[in-house]
Formats: structure tokens, sequence, C-alpha cells
């Protein structure tokens, strides 16, 4: 069926990766990162018009890309998708496909990319910046290409044989390019992730850069910072902003959070959290808390949703967790998954849910309970209905039997309930 | 509906639901890019969703006007936040 594939998102947005290559979205399948053009030897305007008009043209004739797997998977589960955010922003809704469709202001847009071969005469509206990989923090499911701790501690331990390259942001012709593209966008919104963009000293340059070019009164900025560093310039260059979407990452309000997102420290977390809050609640942004569940946190993700709750901040992932693919919820035993499944249902049966309703607009403050209530029942139909790959497991314990040793720590004095469990895959 | 040609072939509309304060139903049969004009003391539906009484604060002198295309003013007061146009 058309409405179960159509995404719009190449009509209005782009990501340019840590390595400066292009991307057609910032939700899509994250395998050959390198292969594309990048903003070494193309414009990303040029990038947008041409190179994403193979994926319009996929998009227009009904099929489903391979890129977007994970989005149809998160509407499998009930986990509202990036497809979905995407459809929204030109105001179509898939329980009134073809309506909305047909009375959508891109229609037209779609017609002629339809009569051009996918080409489209638009730029980006929504473009996703990956600023390289500045990082203070090793979380473990993330990877050399995000984190430069983690990478250096790849090298040592050798899991890796080489280090990244430097980001493309730092190289000035580069970033000159992107600032040139901009300039000639009608851009809305601007999201930058890392790294940690905090301490990434280009996230500082860009924004100086676009309050020069007075583009700060149109742009939104949404980034994402892990609460382990608080800049306090950055803070109030990002006050001089029409608007401010807030991400902050955080997996498990528990000690665990430290074993997971290896650097931090929770209760350092915590009050950077409520730092941010106080701000974001002043200037009047949008907040999210960001998390990625992985076979370790789903025990303890009803102490984020509760957090969220109580706070009134809407719950936001990516996806369900796919790489490292020894990582998944799914990894974990049928006994487990089912304990944490009932962990999640027994914190949302506190709470009166519109089973009615379906929150889509998910930064939406009025309907951020709501929607954690959404999101925490996804993690629980994914618990329940998600193929069994525990053969994954002996691979999740060698590799954190492997970081354990660098880092001198033990997944069980953070998670005892999973002991048996990991036992039994020769921990 | 397989692709995009076939979604362009297809006929849509709205269908306007009116309960006046007599009780007497009336229906109408709009296009989609019709504004609409409604006495704010009825009890509306279109398309099944609930407009009137649910929309009665935007009516003005008694009058609700919803501007063309429905589905863009349904977007912006049901709070489905940012509703991008195109260049």
């Amino acid at each position: 069926m058309f409405k179960d594939t159509f995404c719009p998102s190449p009509w209005l947005h782009m990501r340019i990766n840590n390595s400066g290559h292009y991307e057609y979205c910032r939700w899509a399948t994250k395998q050959n990162r390198t292969s594309l053009p990048s903003i070494q030897n193309e414009t990303p305007l040029h990038f947008f018009k041409h190179g994403m008009a193979p994926i319009r043209r996929v998009m227009l004739t009904g099929e489903q890309p391979a890129g977007c797997a994970e989005c149809y998977e998160q509407e499998q589960h009930g986990k509202v998708s990036g497809r979905q955010r995407q459809l929204l922003k030109v105001g179509v809704r898939l329980d009134d496909f073809t309506n909305t469709m047909l009375s959508s202001p891109w229609l037209k847009e779609f017609k002629y990319s339809h009569e051009e071969l996918g080409i489209t005469e638009q730029t980006p509206q929504d473009w996703q910046i990956d600023l390289g990989n500045f990082c203070n923090s090793s979380c473990i499911f993330c990877n050399p290409i995000s984190s430069s701790k983690l990478a250096t501690e790849f090298y040592r331990i050798g899991l890796v044989n080489e280090i990244p390259q430097a980001s493309w942001c730092e190289d000035p012709v580069k970033l000159n390019s992107f600032v040139d593209a901009l300039k000639q966008s009608k851009i809305k919104y601007l999201h930058f992730i890392g790294g940690e963009t905090l301490i990434t000293p280009a996230f500082k340059q860009i924004l100086e850069i676009l309050v020069a070019e007075n583009l700060h009164k149109t742009i939104t900025i949404g980034f994402t910072t892990n609460l382990t560093v608080w800049r306090q310039d950055v803070v109030d260059l990002l006050a001089e902003f029409e608007q401010i979407n807030l991400g902050m990452s955080v997996e498990c309000i528990h000690p665990l959070n430290d074993y997971v997102r290896y650097g931090s420290k929770i209760d350092q977390v915590v009050n950077i959290l409520e730092q941010w809050i106080a701000v974001a609640k002043q200037k009047n942004w949008l907040m999210q808390l960001r998390i990625t569940p992985t076979i370790f946190t789903i025990w303890h993700l009803p102490t984020i949703y509760e957090y969220a709750y109580r706070h009134k901040i809407s719950v936001e992932s990516c996806n369900f967790l796919n790489d490292p693919d020894f990582m998944r919820i799914s990894v974990l035993s049928t006994s487990l998954r089912q304990q944490a499944a009932d962990r999640i249902t027994a914190w949302v049966s506190q709470y009166q849910s519109d089973i009615n309703a379906t929150v889509l607009n998910t930064r939406h403050p009025d309907f951020a309970e709501q929607q954690i209530l959404e999101d925490a029942q996804s993690y629980v139909n994914y618990l329940k209905d998600q193929p069994n790959e525990s053969s994954k497991l002996p691979a999740l314990v060698d590799y954190i039997k492997l970081l354990e040793s660098s880092r001198n720590n033990s997944i069980l004095d953070y998670l005892p309930e999973y002991e048996d469990l990991l036992r039994s895959a020769g921990y | 509906m397989k692709t995009f040609s076939d979604l362009l072939a297809t006929d849509v509309g709205l269908v306007v639901k009116i309960t006046h304060p007599t009780g007497m139903g009336e229906v109408l049969y709009l296009g989609l890019m019709d504004e609409i004009e409604l006495t704010s003391n009825t009890i509306v539906t279109i398309n099944e969703y609930e407009i009137l009484p649910k929309y009665q604060y935007l009516a003005q002198d008694g009058v609700l006007i919803i501007s063309a295309p429905f589905y863009s003013w349904l977007h912006e007061y049901s709070g489905q936040g940012w509703l991008l146009n195109p260049s």
C-alpha cells in the first residue's frame, strides 16, 4: 500500500554525517555511510536536488526503500516513526491518508518530482548536521565515528585499527560550503548532534555565524547534549534563537546509566538535567529526554518515563536500537523479556491513558503525558512481539568483557538481575 | 492504492454533517479545497472529525469560518505542530 511506504522527508530534509558525507535521512539505516557524495566534492543543494532524486522516485512508486526499515519497524510496534513525524510536517496523517495527502501544500511538489524523475526545485528546510566525534563520554552502544573517547579506547584495546578522521566541519572550506547552502535555503530547522555538541567547537561557531547572518530569528535549533557538561557561553548564544528543541540524553535514573553512558555520573547528570529544565522553562524551549534503550537499560526504563511524566517532558528515541546488533533488546532471554515488559506495564498502568489517541506531534508539551505512555507501550509491544535474538548473547558477553577489562568495572554491580543470563553465555 | 498515480486518481471530498438546534440534520458534500462557513450553534462533524461545538471558541459573531483547505485548518487548530510550506 502506498500509504504504508510513502515518506515526504526527501522533499524537505537531508543529513550531513560526521565524515561530511550526505545521507537522505536522519532515520535511515546506517550502512555504507561513506559511499555517498560528500561536502568535499558536491554542494549540499546539488545533492539534495539531484542526488536524492532516486529515493524520491522510489517513494512515488510505492516501493519500500531498504534504508527505511527502521521506521517501518517502529510503526509495527506502535511507536511514532520518523516517517510519521515527517508526514505530519506536510499535513499528512496515516489515519486519513488520502484526504490529507490530496490537501497537502506539498502535493504539487510531489507531482513535479513525479514528472521530473525525482528531481525537486525545493531546498532542504530540515537539516541534520552531525558535527563529528568530539566526545567526553564512551557509551557502550556508541562507536568511534561518534565518540573520540571511545575511538581512543577501541584503538587501545584493539577493536579498531585506526582513529577516525577529523570532522568535516573543522575544515573552513567545507564549513563555508555548508553556510552558503544554508543562506540559499528556506531553513526552518537545524538539528545538531555530535559527539557532544557543547564541547564541539563547530557547534558554537555555526551558531555564531547564524546570528551574524541574522538567520537566528527564523531558524529553530535542535541539538542533543549528554548532560555531562555545562557551557554558559553556548546557552547564552542559544537564547538568541527563535526557538530551541533541547534533547537531553539519559538512559535511566539509576547508577546503570553510569555503566552504559560511561564517563557520566548519574547524580551529576540529574543536576545538569535540572539546570537545563530550568533554563528551558524560562526560555520556553521544547524539551525531550533522548533515550537509546538497550538490552541492559530496558530493565530500568520505567525510571525515565516516571521522571519525564513528573516533569511533563516527552521521551524520544531515534529507533529500536539495531546496531550493535548484540545490544538489541530482543537479545534478552524470554523470561527476562517478560519481566521487563511486566515492569513497564506496571508503570504504565498507574496512569490514565487515552487508548483512542495517538500523539503524532510528540514534542507538543501539552501532549507529553500521553506521548510518554504511548512510547512506553511501544517497548512492551516490542518486548512481546520482536523475534528472539538471544543467539547474539555470546557476542554481547565477549564485547562487555573486553570493555570491562579496560574500564575495570562489571555489569553485575549495576544489574545483578542479569547474572544468570550473562553467566549462561560465558560471562 | 499502490502508487502516487493511484492516489491522484482517487476521488475524495468533505462530508459535512450538521445537526441544527431544532434537531434537524443536514449533510453537505464539498470539495477538499472549499472554504466552509458554519453557524456556531450547530453540531458539526467534517469527515467524522468533531468541529462544533469543539472549536466554537474560534467563531466570530456566531459564525465559524474554516479557511481552505480544511485539513490545513484542522492541522493548525488540533495542535499538530509545524505545517511546512514549499519554498
